[in-house]
């Protein structure tokens, strides 16, 4: 089903991302230099990216009707989008708990879940998990703040 | 000839062998890793070299440059992510062939078309470098419009199998370039009121979401799907190529070259497109283009070649002019300056040994590049022989400390997470990622040059064809577009014969 309706899909979404973003050009602050403000090349774009999508649709509804539809089966299903959804979760929680955290265990607690849930159908020892994802979180720790002085979130154990 | 021998007696102190030797590794190193670029890995070292002599500060650094340029190479290959924005091209390729089990074998390809590009740009630049300068200096708004316009239209070339998926990509990679500050008057658009759209999103940020984050999450979807079945079990025995094999491949390899020369000269414009250009040029050139991105030696030895080439060009206008083309060279500037060797068109006059001992260290460089890499083979396949569910998290973390590393925010790493997201959701429609980081990257271009040309010609765009760079950009960019048009709606016609005859 997704398949069949792929492209035209795509072309209907492009389309209301255009309008969403040309009715953007229309909310910026204007310190207009000249007679081409920061609206001009956007609005361009949404006359290139209307096209494109129109296109996009009329080849999707001529696809149908001359049956070249892609027979390829739909690669989503129940148990890996299950998967997918679940990773992005993980990097999301990451980034959040960033900096309540800090870098090290944030790290060390992201990779020990993640490794686990895209390895979710491989046995993985949990030990050996953990072991690397401690190592690699405290070397990556020590290289990026004491060779590159960078400066990570410290979080709760303050270093 | 004088000033040449002078330079190069200078070069047979081995601690500046040995520290371009260390640049080089390191530069590799940055460069293969997604998240780090070589131009992070200079500004890290440029606290190092405060203590040394200029041609030993100068020797480290462009190390790094030469390193960084080529390492991207080993991940692009191995991994199908790409170490740095220039090796977009050699993933296409790259990847596939050394899928097919000849991991060497592209390395290899890539390796030496990364030298011959280093090479033929050093080249250029030796003999070259203050004839092409005035030809840069000549470059308005208008050209730079121009040739920017050019390079976009590419990316009809990029598509894959449908032109109008790769527009799409490419159309919604100009409009995320958008958000932030307008180049001109610096009005903020499409911010929606959060502070971290202000300044629009990181290049690096787009690179390593479309590439890093979208293959974790391929990954999650597919699993092992043994597409990768050729990397496991690997034997490697000498570089995987010899140079015959390279037979019929000279013009790729010295059209590729000029095109990365040509792009480093331009500042601003920059490596990561010139891998895409050169790749397109020679698919469009090629007698069998169907091939392409099915694992050729064309498309790596393409991408290689340019990229690598571009930091020879790069160097033409910072050393003749004392203009950075990019953030390397910008480094390289900072670097020369701090040890007192201001670059310009008195340079050549007054410390026409330093240029000399700077084109040796870059000979130096490129070999010491080629030797690292060829011993570095084994170790890089091991790499990929471990697990990818501990490879893919490691590089998401690396990915989030280098996103975070160039303006030490946060917001950076969401910004990867929000390309990520867009590139998995257009992998699902079949739209290829890399028309939107050559739009991303090149709408910035367009748009600053297309509304400094319009201010200067008092709006009038047909005056944009008074000068001839312009007008020939122009007209070739049109004539590739209408070429690709036709023959992508030639490639759909008889289907439909087909399908009404059935």
């Amino acid at each position: 089903m997704f398949s069949k309706y792929k492209d035209i899909i795509l072309g209907v979404v492009l389309l209301i991302i255009t309008g969403i973003y040309y009715s953007g050009t229309f909310m910026e602050l204007k310190f207009a230099m000249s007679d081409y403000g920061a609206a001009f090349v956007p609005r361009i774009y949404t006359g290139m990216a209307a096209i494109i999508s129109i296109l996009m649709i009329i080849t999707g509804i001529w696809k149908i009707k001359t049956n070249q539809i892609d027979s390829k089966k739909n690669r989503l299903n129940k148990k890996n989008t299950k998967k997918v959804i679940t990773v992005i979760s993980i990097l999301i929680g990451y980034v959040l708990l960033l900096p309540r955290l800090g870098f090290l265990i944030d790290t060390v607690l992201v990779l020990i879940v993640l490794i686990n849930v895209l390895a979710s159908e491989k046995t993985l020892k949990l030990k050996n998990v953990m072991l690397y994802s401690v190592i690699a979180g405290i070397t990556i720790n020590w290289l990026f703040v004491k060779v590159f002085y960078l400066r990570l979130p410290v979080g709760i154990i303050g270093f | 000839m004088e000033l040449f021998l002078s330079g190069f007696t200078q070069m047979l102190d081995p601690i500046i062998i040995i520290l371009i030797f260390i640049g080089v590794f390191a530069g590799i190193i940055f460069g293969a890793s997604p998240g780090l670029t070589a131009a992070m890995g200079m500004s890290f070292a440029l606290p190092l070299t405060y203590v040394m002599p200029p041609l030993q500060a100068i020797a480290l650094i462009l190390g790094l440059y030469i390193g960084g340029a080529s390492g991207g190479l080993i991940t692009a290959i191995l991994i199908n992510i790409p170490g740095t924005p220039a090796c977009i091209a050699t993933t296409f390729d790259g990847h596939p062939m050394a899928a097919k089990g000849n991991p060497a074998k592209a390395l290899g390809y890539g390796i030496i078309s990364s030298f011959f590009g280093g090479i033929i740009s050093l080249i250029v630049l030796t003999f070259a470098s203050p004839y092409l300068a005035k030809i840069a200096l000549e470059f308005g708004p208008t050209e730079y419009f121009s040739v920017s316009l050019f390079a976009l239209a590419l990316i009809a070339g990029l598509a894959g199998k449908s032109m109008l998926k790769g527009l799409t990509s490419g159309v919604i990679g100009l409009m995320l370039a958008t958000v932030g500050q307008a180049p001109l008057d610096a009005s903020r658009r499409f911010t929606m009121g959060i502070r971290g759209f202000n300044n629009g999103f990181q290049l690096l940020c787009a690179l390593i979401g479309v590439y890093a984050i979208s293959e974790i999450l391929k990954y999650a979807e597919n699993g092992d799907d043994g597409t990768d079945k050729g990397l496991k079990n690997v034997k490697i025995s000498g570089l995987g190529v010899k140079l015959k094999d390279f037979a019929g491949q000279w013009i790729n390899v010295i059209r590729s070259s000029l095109i990365g020369v040509g792009i480093g000269i331009l500042p601003g414009i920059g490596g990561a497109t010139s891998n895409l250009i050169a790749y397109s040029i020679t698919k469009k050139t090629s007698k069998y283009p169907e091939k392409f991105g099915t694992g050729i030696k064309d498309g790596i030895i393409a991408s290689e070649t340019a990229n690598n080439a571009v930091s020879g060009g790069a160097l033409i206008p910072l050393l003749t002019l004392g203009i950075p083309g990019d953030a390397g060279t910008a480094i390289l500037l900072a670097a020369m300056t701090l040890h007192g060797v201001t670059p310009g068109p008195l340079l050549f006059e007054t410390n026409g040994n330093l240029i000399y001992s700077i084109f040796t260290v870059l000979f130096i460089a490129n070999i010491a590049m080629m030797i690292l890499e060829y011993f570095g083979m084994k170790i890089f396949v091991k790499m990929v022989q471990i697990p990818k569910c501990y490879l893919l998290s490691t590089i998401f973390i690396l990915s989030a400390i280098g996103a975070m590393a160039q303006n030490n925010r946060i917001f950076d790493i969401w910004a990867v997470l929000i390309f990520g997201f867009i590139a998995y959701i257009l992998y699902q429609f079949d739209v290829p990622p890399a028309p939107l980081i050559m739009g991303f990257i090149l709408g910035p271009i367009v748009e600053i040059n297309l509304l400094r040309g319009l201010m200067l010609t008092e709006g009038n765009f047909l005056r944009f064809f008074d000068r001839p760079i312009p007008l020939i950009a122009i007209l070739i960019t049109i004539f590739y577009l209408g070429y690709t048009f036709y023959h992508s709606i030639m490639a759909i016609l008889p289907k439909t014969e087909v399908a009404e005859v059935h």
